[in-house]
């Protein structure tokens, strides 16, 4: 194991941008993943988030909004609601006769595999305002290439599990016409479809080396 | 591992738990590559889950769901937890 590389991220609750997350929190949701979707994203300068939020009464000061900005743990909770919205849709559009229990774990493994994908994503933006603030831009395309054999190896572990649950939703409907690999398929296109919709749209800024 | 060493990587875990507010929990997994954002990079499966065993005995995190197979299991923050940080 490594030695931890940034103490000050786990020494204390006060982290940069914790209380507008906070104050995001309090009024809904979808504020809260419609200002970071946009923020985090390149979408919106300081000064127009600013005065975005001031819109919705919630006055910040320029440093504290770069802290949000630059916050991995703000971007990780961005990232979970994301994926949990994400799992959400994509089980209430699976077939009525699966019995609930198999939905939750279908569900619950959609989350976890759409968190990874989102919350890389975000980790790898931050990894490159950092390479471009440093002048460093040859390591982010290693870090990058760690990163995406890391995720990589989750995806394929979880794809065996989804596997065995769709062993157990295909024994529950009994014969299908699908074939296992279209079920997976479907699923996955599922679980991604924000992401995949995201990435059509031209919106998605993703680092490149 | 010494003990402080202990220590902060049992906060970075529940941080990373933290991170998630949702309904839906993290596997070990999820949390050994997200903790990299926490500052440790290489970080062993089964570490991780003795970790999660320790904070879930302290009641500062609980399985989203019972499961027979051990790599299915899956853990959210609780409300002692959330409190435990904020101290």
């Amino acid at each position: 194991m490594s030695t931890p590389n940034r103490p000050d991220v786990l020494v204390g609750r006060k982290l940069p941008g914790h209380s507008l997350w906070e104050q995001l929190q309090s009024r809904a949701q979808p504020l809260a993943l419609e200002f970071c979707s946009a923020f985090f994203n390149n979408e919106m300068s300081y000064a127009q988030a600013k005065k975005w939020l001031e819109g919705y009464g919630i006055k910040i000061s320029k440093t504290a909004l770069q802290g949000f900005y630059n916050s991995m743990d703000m971007r990780l909770r961005f990232a979970s609601l994301q994926a949990a919205q994400s799992a959400e849709t994509a089980k209430a559009e699976l077939p009525a006769d699966i019995e609930q229990a198999t939905k939750d774990r279908i569900a619950q493994t959609m989350f976890e595999m759409s968190f990874l994908n989102l919350g890389e994503n975000q980790k790898l933006q931050l990894i490159a305002l950092q390479q471009n603030k440093e002048g460093m831009q040859g390591n982010f395309v290693l870090k990058k290439a760690k990163l995406d054999l890391d995720l990589q190896k989750f995806l394929v572990e979880s794809d065996a599990y989804f596997s065995r649950l769709l062993d157990k939703a295909k024994e529950l409907l009994g014969d299908n016409k699908l074939s296992q690999a279209d079920r997976i398929a479907a699923l996955r296109s599922a679980a991604f479809k924000d992401v995949t919709a995201l990435k059509a749209s031209g919106k998605l800024q993703i680092p490149k080396a | 591992m010494n003990a402080m060493q202990k220590e902060v990587f049992r906060r970075a875990v529940l941080s990373v738990l933290d991170a998630n507010r949702t309904r839906f929990g993290l596997g070990v997994n999820a949390i050994a590559l997200t903790l990299s954002a926490y500052g440790f990079a290489k970080t062993a499966d089964d570490e991780v889950a003795d970790a999660l065993d320790y904070i879930a005995a302290k009641n500062l995190c609980e399985e989203v769901t019972k499961t027979i197979s051990k790599e299915n299991r899956a853990w959210r923050i609780t409300s002692a937890g959330i409190a435990f940080l904020d101290q």
